[in-house]
């Protein structure tokens, strides 16, 4: 009974940071838009909320994979690719480069979320 | 300054990008790596009002994927301005860019092409407003450069927003002292009499700010060691501590200005006026005047040479930029300000001893209209958009003068760029250190104008001549508004029948389109011969203001619409005709009586109603 509320409890777990991968890349890509419109304030509070979203997500995925890495190895598979992404984006922002960060957040973040979304679909 | 290296290369799209390389090694991204045109597209969509823009400057070329982008955007007439300061910028742009429409697009490397761009579009800035387009990567090539230009773009619009409402709101009232002042404008010595009479010497400029209070009793001091030149408003301080200044300035044209002249007798002090200074005040200094030309219109060009230029002095807005430029033209150094506070010092708006000593600013209004400007000795001071208007001319005008010495003493108010700041008792330990006899310089030259008949008579026959024209005029403009009347009747006559019974052909409808034909051809005819008239129309103009600032007719107006405009514009024109016709005469009238000479011109107004 034990191990089957814990296998709802993770299916719960990983059913919600499915959905927050969704919202991710819809918010990552209005982020990017934001900072191309030369509106960078607004950009960045954007991008703390991705950022504070991402650590959440971060850890509920550590939870997933210490219960059970080899059920839940897609999303294991999508912090690797994550984690690929984080230094072009810490360099970006230490350059107080924009433009470059938006192209990050666009065609490498938003889009990492995109293909784990579609690999999940197929 | 170090340049930035430029790195050009290709994009993931195939379209070109650039990176920026700072002389510190670290780089920035110019544009997308990925897709610049999707990049500008999206830039460019944060702009709504782009569509409707008065008019559009942008800071930052780039490799101009949003100017392409605006371009596309934009309706076809819109003109745009862009500050690119990097050459390497323009140039690659100028080399790649394609199909680009030069008439409609001037690329510049400084804030002086702002200026005149606004001043040339300032209708249409005026009623639909200036977007102004930062492309935040070409700023950061330059962030200084580019915070200038910013900043005196602000200015320049500022300015323009003063100017059109000042000239909206007394341009009547100008007309008529125009015509007014003609006798005594005729025989006073114009201002360039004294063109350095006072080489090198000093001139302190007294204005009304709330800090003049602090140190006016100093003046004493400065009289016969400086030339004196105080603003109208602070002449009434002036006297009520015992002081005669050697000049007043004055060229307000509205009876509020008469206020601060009303009840003062001067003794020794000459006035120094605008043709358009509110004709009251004239008299009150008989035999003590010197003209000075600051407005231009075809009104005041055409009476200017008639009578004969008096000397140009920039207004730039306020009689304090006036008195700045006598002291110029008096070749006096080091020119000193006092009371110039250009800020509310202490919440006030004026000096103690002027009219308005106890007015403080309406804070109600809103927050556009009041701001803060670094002040005097550290922190900042409140003022209005109108004053702040000034403040940036004087230091443009001050930037043009760095031969002369300037010294702000007010010893409060805004900062003034372009000035030493000192006390006025540094001022005059310093510099006021010989004497100098003043007055005597001033009415020596003074007489040696003499008023000049002559110059009188042919006024006058131009005046009577052109009154003559009017009133041959005035019956062209009366059979425009009927004929333009009997058009719209027509108009109105044709959309009740309707399309039916025109496609019916009915002789009814048929005749009714061939009386609009003709009544319309004859209608043009007339606005054409009017028109030709282009000396009385451009006179006419002048007090049609309203007609002026209304906006322009879109393209595809309808009859209806256009034929209510000409009624507008000259119905507006036949009343400015009369106005003008009576005006004409009146000051040829005046102009033959000899009383006029030293200023009665105003009394005999009164007598004529």
């Amino acid at each position: 009974m034990q191990s089957l509320m814990d296998r709802n409890v993770l299916d719960d777990l990983k059913q919600r940071l499915d959905e927050l991968v969704t919202t991710l890349e819809e918010a990552t890509r209005e982020v990017s838009v934001l900072l191309q419109q030369g509106n960078g304030a607004r950009g960045m509070n954007g991008l703390r909320e991705v950022l504070e979203a991402l650590q959440f997500f971060h850890e509920g995925l550590d939870v997933l994979t210490l219960a059970d890495s080899a059920t839940y190895n897609g999303l294991a598979d999508l912090k690797d690719k994550l984690e690929q992404v984080y230094p072009s984006i810490y360099n970006a922002l230490e350059a107080d480069d924009t433009v470059t960060l938006a192209d990050v957040l666009e065609y490498e973040l938003a889009a990492t979320f995109a293909n784990y979304n579609t690999t999940k679909a197929d | 300054m170090t340049v930035p290296i430029i790195e050009f290369f290709q994009a993931k799209s195939g379209m070109p990008t650039a990176r920026i390389i700072a002389p510190s090694g670290s780089s920035f991204m110019l544009h997308s790596t990925h897709d610049p045109v999707l990049e500008a597209k999206r830039f460019v969509a944060g702009y709504p009002s782009l569509s409707d823009a008065g008019g559009i400057i942008c800071l930052g070329l780039g490799l101009g994927y949003h100017l392409q982008e605006i371009l596309r955007v934009v309706p076809s007439g819109t003109e745009i301005l862009v500050i690119e300061n990097n050459i390497q910028l323009r140039e690659w742009f100028k080399k790649n860019a394609k199909n680009l429409p030069c008439q409609r697009v001037a690329i510049a490397d400084n804030e002086g092409a702002a200026k005149s761009y606004i001043s040339r579009m300032r209708e249409r800035i005026q009623e639909k407003g200036l977007v102004l387009v930062e492309h935040p990567a070409s700023i950061r090539l330059d962030l200084e450069f580019y915070e200038n230009v910013r900043r005196r773009i602000r200015d320049h619009v500022s300015l323009l927003l003063v100017d059109m409402t000042t000239m909206k709101s007394i341009s009547h009232v100008v007309h008529a002292n125009n015509f007014d002042n003609l006798p005594a404008v005729t025989a006073d010595p114009g201002i360039k009499a004294l063109t350095n009479a006072f080489k090198d010497r000093p001139a302190v400029i007294v204005a009304a700010g709330p800090s003049l209070s602090k140190n006016i009793h100093l003046l004493a001091e400065a009289k016969n060691r400086s030339v004196v030149i105080c603003v109208g408003t602070a002449w009434r301080a002036m006297l009520a501590h015992g002081l005669r200044p050697d000049l007043v300035v004055t060229l307000d044209a509205g009876e509020p200005n008469y206020r601060l002249f009303a009840g003062l007798t001067p003794t020794e002090e000459f006035l120094c006026y605008e043709p358009q200074t509110y004709d009251k005040i004239i008299p009150i200094f008989p035999g003590r005047r010197f003209a000075f030309n600051s407005f231009t219109s075809p009104l005041t060009t055409w009476l200017k040479d008639l009578y004969g230029d008096k000397g140009y002095i920039e207004p730039g807005g306020s009689v304090a930029i006036a008195a700045f430029g006598i002291a110029c033209l008096l070749g006096a150094n080091p020119i000193v300000f006092i009371g110039q506070d250009l800020a509310y010092t202490n919440g006030y708006t004026h000096a103690k001893g002027t009219v308005y000593e106890n007015q403080k600013p309406d804070l109600a209004l809103s927050d556009i209209h009041y701001f803060e400007v670094p002040a005097v000795g550290g922190g900042k001071v409140l003022t209005a958009r109108n004053i702040y208007s000034f403040l940036v001319r004087f230091e443009e005008l001050f930037a043009m003068h760095k031969d002369r010495l300037i010294i702000d003493a007010t010893e409060g108010g805004a900062l003034k760029r372009g000035t030493r700041i000192m006390t006025f008792r540094e001022t005059i330990d310093g510099y006021f250190t010989e004497e100098f006899p003043v007055l005597q310089v001033i009415e020596e030259l003074h007489r040696k104008h003499q008023p000049d008949p002559a110059v009188r008579e042919r006024v006058r026959r131009e005046l009577k001549k052109s009154a003559g024209e009017l009133e041959k005029f005035m019956p062209k403009l009366a059979k425009i508004l009927v004929t333009a009347a009997k058009v719209q009747e027509l108009n109105d006559l044709a959309d009740k029948i309707g399309r039916e019974e025109f496609q019916r052909g009915s002789v009814f409808a048929c005749s009714i389109i061939a009386a609009l034909k003709k009544k319309g051809a004859e209608l043009n005819r007339r606005l054409k011969e009017a028109n030709a008239q282009s000396k009385l129309i451009d006179l006419l103009c002048l007090l049609a203001v309203d007609v002026e600032l209304k906006p322009l007719l879109p393209e595809k107006a309808t009859l209806r619409e256009q034929v209510e405009r000409i009624m507008y514009v000259y119905s507006a024109y036949l009343e400015a005709a009369k106005h003008t016709r009576k005006q004409l005469s009146g000051a040829a009238e005046r102009l033959l009586s000899t009383g006029d000479l030293h200023g009665t011109n105003a009394l005999s107004k009164l007598g004529m109603g």
